[in-house]
């Protein structure tokens, strides 16, 4: 009897345990599969720097190092891509929309750039000083000071107003430092074709993301093709660049990276990541 | 005596899976309607291996608080369990259309559109031009490298 007893008391305690186990985890789960609950391990790995356990194909290393110098290298270019991404409805379907891109560069410190699609109409302007987001469709336009370099103006905006510049793994002075951050493992997967140029299909992981990149195999080493998958959230996202177009030599005018406000347009306030807005009286709302 | 035992453990273990389905549904955030809160951690149309493999926006303890002009209608982070309640709810949120998303900053969540229904007005309160749609206050921010209408308390 005293065996039962003590059988049972061992059953209520472990299944105590797992019940106040449960109740203290972070919600999304361990793994923080919703993006919610994964800052805590993200803090904690700081001191854990993933390239020293980074299982890195020389290969793959070496053309996506080839293509970060060579844009690096050039001091104005220009590129369209056709990008196509997912969104997970409510009951898990995924829609995939797409919208036209188009990012002219002059370093280090202009950034003109178009987007024209199912969600989006809109213009962005950085001149050295100012950085413009301008919404055609809803006729708004937010502009804000940032700092004096591409680089600088890119962490900015998204710091303080989570407004990022799609694919700025491209605008950065150094694309190779930006996109190798992270990176725990490089595959060198093979040649493939994109477009009917012959590439080199690049395959990396982070913990919180995979993407792949094809680079092109001829004497331009440019991206010819990017892809994420977003693995931590929730069915898996995809995000698919295809660069349909590189000028690397355009004639870019200032004018182009200075916005004008077109009659009827609204000035807005760009809306900041970290809001605390003042206290309002309960109930004022009705 | 060893069915009272069983007894016993079949309770406490009942009352265990109780408390873990309790703390799970708890800690999952829902929107007024019970529906998906719309994901700003790190969409797909992020495009960018580099801010696209950041933590997710808003649940990183800002290094300051600054101002969101005229105060937006948000819900109060529930520190425990990384819920959400709002002090409209009753009174106010009622009112919203049909696809609203949410936007999390900082420590609270706030509701928003990406555009607004065709009947909304501007109406002009002090120097700000607010829109209204249906009893509902909204104003216009860029956030996120688009137009969103955030809803906001009645003016005055």
């Amino acid at each position: 009897m005293k065996r039962l007893l003590l059988v049972t008391m061992a059953f209520a305690a472990l299944a105590i345990l797992f019940a106040s186990l449960a109740a203290s985890e972070p919600p999304g789960g361990k793994d923080g599969k919703d993006g919610k609950g994964d800052e805590r391990a993200s803090a904690g790995d700081k001191d854990k720097d993933p390239k020293n356990e980074a299982k890195i194909d020389p290969k793959a290393d070496k053309y996506l190092k080839a293509m970060s110098n060579y844009l690096a290298g050039l001091k104005t270019y220009s590129f369209q891509v056709e990008e196509f991404f997912d969104e997970v409805q409510d009951d898990g379907q995924k829609i995939q929309f797409n919208n036209e891109r188009q990012l002219s560069v002059s370093r280090p410190n202009k950034v003109f750039g178009e987007n024209v699609g199912d969600t989006a109409d809109s213009l962005f302007y950085y001149d050295g000083k100012t950085a413009i987001v301008y919404d055609r469709k809803q006729k708004t336009y937010a502009t804000e000071k940032v700092p004096d370099t591409i680089d600088a103006m890119l962490d900015d905006l998204h710091d303080r107003f989570d407004t990022h510049q799609t694919l700025a793994d491209f605008l950065f002075a150094d694309p190779y430092k930006v996109l190798t951050e992270n990176v725990e493992s490089a595959t060198h997967v093979g040649l493939s074709q994109v477009s009917k140029v012959k590439c080199h299909h690049l395959a990396f992981q982070q913990r919180r993301l995979d993407w792949q990149i094809w680079i092109d195999a001829g004497d331009k080493p440019l991206p010819r093709k990017f892809l994420i998958t977003f693995k931590r959230e929730a069915d898996e996202p995809q995000y698919i660049a295809l660069f349909r177009h590189w000028d690397e030599n355009p004639k870019l005018t200032d004018d182009l990276f200075v916005f004008k406000a077109p009659e009827g347009v609204r000035k807005v306030d760009f809306l900041n990541r970290h809001a605390e807005p003042p206290p309002v009286k309960k109930g004022s709302g009705k | 005596m060893r069915r009272n035992f069983l007894a016993m453990g079949a309770l406490v273990f009942g009352l265990a899976a109780l408390m873990w389905a309790t703390a799970s549904t708890s800690a999952e955030p829902k929107g007024h309607d019970g529906g998906h809160r719309d994901s700003h951690s790190a969409p797909a149309h992020v495009g960018s291996v580099h801010y696209g493999g950041r933590p997710a926006p808003g649940r990183v303890d800002p290094p300051h608080f600054a101002p969101v002009t005229h105060g937006t209608v948000r819900s109060e982070h529930y520190e425990r369990w990384g819920g959400y309640h709002n002090p409209y709810r009753d009174d106010y949120i009622r009112h919203f259309r049909s696809g609203y998303r949410f936007f999390i900053l900082g420590d609270a969540e706030y509701y928003g559109y990406y555009d607004l229904a065709p009947d909304c007005e501007p109406v002009v309160i002090g120097d700000i031009t607010y829109y209204l749609c249906d009893g509902v206050y909204y104003l216009p921010y860029i956030y996120g490298g688009q137009t969103v209408y955030l809803v906001v308390p009645a003016p005055g």
